[in-house]
């Protein structure tokens, strides 16, 4: 564990130093500065009045999801967009004539070099969407005087979703040591596949009968629900909305299976 | 017991679909005794690096099998008795060269404490003290393979496998880098060194194995690879083979030397005192008379007579 540790303690450092993080950063904090401007607008004693006379202090709590309800779409866009750009590389740098060798002569098995590599990815993420969402919820909620939790799900839901499409990165990246495929596959099933699949129904408007229904149903349940995951799940945990599990843990176990498909293709591969 | 016993090792690189087949190693057999400094030689492409990177556990054979220090091929906790110097290594170029031996320290098993006291003595080892707070990016390629051998060396390793560790390397620099090789057979580590450079080679190793085309065509002591077997070159004041007879310069095989001098062969002692006594006799003035000894180059030529291969092995991975 000691070893999985200490790759991934590096592999944040080595983001850290890279120009991508920094913009990821200032991206964020511009995203903190304007959503506290916009705040600053709001007439506060305007609004606990219209709460008040609304009734009670559950309403408040609405109030700030319904915030975070309308930022979230931006919010995980900018989050996510700039996550994938942040890590695409990590492994493919990892697997360059040179660095390879020295890392795989340690004591180190494959699996911890790579699962290293992978949380690092993650940790980086975190950070930066912790970043985001905390002082926005900071701000907002310090303006309403309602620190409403669930609202740090997204959160999570963001690294859920991200760590699904950093396992496509990394699977991608092991096979074709290209930064570049894992990164446009990656943002291929965030833009178009995973909006399109959870609408899936109305494709089946468009003809091919059942053949066309079992395979897009099949595509729906085996790749990562992000769409899903970031949406409804999101909308749910931060609202207190019936939730329905399925999107985030068949996300889950699709991640599960991308990176042990990873782990299996990195212990095979020659350098 | 052998340090490494590498026993019908093969690897045949295969590209995806059917495409180009390359034998990088066949069936190969060595082992290196503890404490040598053994050198691999060979061309580019003759299959060196392919062996240590399967010795590393860096690719997998596809025939064979091999040990280190008992350890069947695939065990990791072998490594941490191994110190690597891999051909054109590449640091994390944000790190220091103390934070870049830092990282690959605990990747090695040292403990913090343990690596911060061994970090300034490798980094005193290869003379680059002054040098360790700077990002490994502003290092010139000496130093780069100097901090190469500092995080080789840090976890004080029983073996070494250093590929072409003077690449690079300035005259200062590989005379460094050799003394540091010699330091470590004194102190017993064994020494698998990988090189082209057969002058180098000759200098420190005690044996060598020489591959080519991934087979192995040669392997020994490097003294008894480059032993004189009864050659000796005679330098003399007076023309020699005018002053000898016929005879003593048939029977000793004398003939002019390049670019001055002559050549002749005693098989034993006696041989050497008897010819050196005719010299006298015919009054030939002796100004030198040395064995002659072929030099690692002489060897490898001679074992390596053909035509350059044709199948790439590292470059075509």
């Amino acid at each position: 564990m000691r070893n999985v540790w200490t790759v991934a303690e590096y592999t944040v450092r080595e983001a850290l130093a890279r120009k991508i993080f920094v913009a990821f950063f200032i991206v964020s904090s511009l995203g903190v500065a304007l959503t506290a401007l916009i705040v600053s607008f709001i007439d506060s004693a305007q609004l606990s009045a219209g709460v008040e006379a609304a009734g009670t202090a559950l309403g408040r709590e609405a109030i700030v999801a319904q915030i975070f309800f309308f930022l979230k779409t931006p919010l995980v866009a900018v989050a996510i967009l700039l996550s994938i750009f942040a890590v695409a590389n990590l492994v493919p740098l990892m697997m360059e004539r040179g660095t390879i060798e020295l890392f795989l002569s340690k004591p180190v098995t494959r699996a911890e070099a790579l699962t290293g590599r992978f949380i690092g990815g993650l940790l980086v993420v975190l950070a930066n969407v912790f970043y985001l969402v905390f002082f926005i919820w900071v701000i907002i909620s310090g303006k309403l005087g309602v620190w409403h939790l669930p609202a740090l799900y997204l959160v999570l839901t963001i690294l859920l979703a991200f760590a699904s499409l950093n396992a496509i990165i990394v699977l991608i990246g092991v096979w074709t040591r290209s930064s570049i495929l894992g990164m446009m596959t990656a943002y291929f099933v965030f833009l178009a596949l995973s909006p399109a699949l959870s609408y899936r129904e109305y494709l089946y408007e468009l003809g091919g009968g059942d053949a066309l229904k079992i395979i897009l149903d099949s595509l729906y349940y085996v790749l990562p629900k992000t769409s899903e995951v970031l949406g409804s799940t999101t909308d749910a945990l931060i609202g207190g909305g019936a939730l329905d599990w399925q999107p985030a843990l068949t996300t889950l176990a699709f991640t599960a299976v991308a990176f042990g498909a990873a782990l299996y293709s990195f212990w095979k591969k020659d350098f | 017991m052998s340090v490494i016993v590498v026993d019908a090792l093969s690897k045949t690189y295969q590209a995806p679909l059917g495409g180009k087949r390359v034998e990088a190693l066949k069936s190969v057999s060595l082992a290196v005794e503890p404490g040598a400094v053994f050198g691999l030689l060979g061309r580019n492409g003759a299959g060196k690096t392919t062996l240590v990177k399967l010795l590393l556990g860096i690719a997998q054979p596809t025939a064979g099998s091999f040990s280190l220090f008992g350890a069947p091929a695939g065990d990791v906790r072998v490594k941490s008795r191994v110190g690597f110097l891999p051909e054109n290594h590449r640091f994390p170029p944000f790190l220091s060269g103390e934070d870049a031996l830092r990282y690959l320290g605990r990747l090695s098993g040292l403990s913090d404490n343990e690596a911060k006291r061994r970090i300034p003595e490798a980094l005193e080892l290869v003379r680059l003290s002054e040098r360790g707070k700077f990002k490994v990016k502003s290092y010139s390629k000496g130093m780069m393979q100097r901090l190469g051998l500092a995080q080789a060396t840090l976890h004080d390793p029983d073996i070494l496998f250093l590929d072409e560790p003077t690449d690079g390397v300035d005259p200062v620099g590989r005379k460094e880098i050799r003394d540091i090789l010699l330091d470590l057979k004194a102190q017993g580590k064994t020494v698998f060194l990988n090189s082209h450079l057969l002058g180098e080679v000759e200098m420190v190793t005690d044996r060598v194995a020489i591959l080519e085309n991934g087979e192995l065509v040669e392997e020994g002591d490097v003294k008894e690879l480059t032993d004189s077997r009864g050659a000796y070159r005679l330098d003399a004041a007076d023309d020699a083979l005018a002053k000898l007879d016929a005879t003593v310069v048939a029977r000793f095989q004398l003939e002019r030397a390049e670019p001055k001098g002559w050549r002749f062969h005693a098989d034993s002692i006696d041989a050497l005192n008897e010819f050196v006594d005719l010299l006298r006799a015919a009054r030939v003035r002796v100004v030198e008379l040395s064995p002659v000894r072929s030099t690692l180059e002489d060897v490898f030529i001679t074992k390596i007579a053909a035509p350059a291969p044709t199948a790439p092995t590292e470059d075509a991975q």
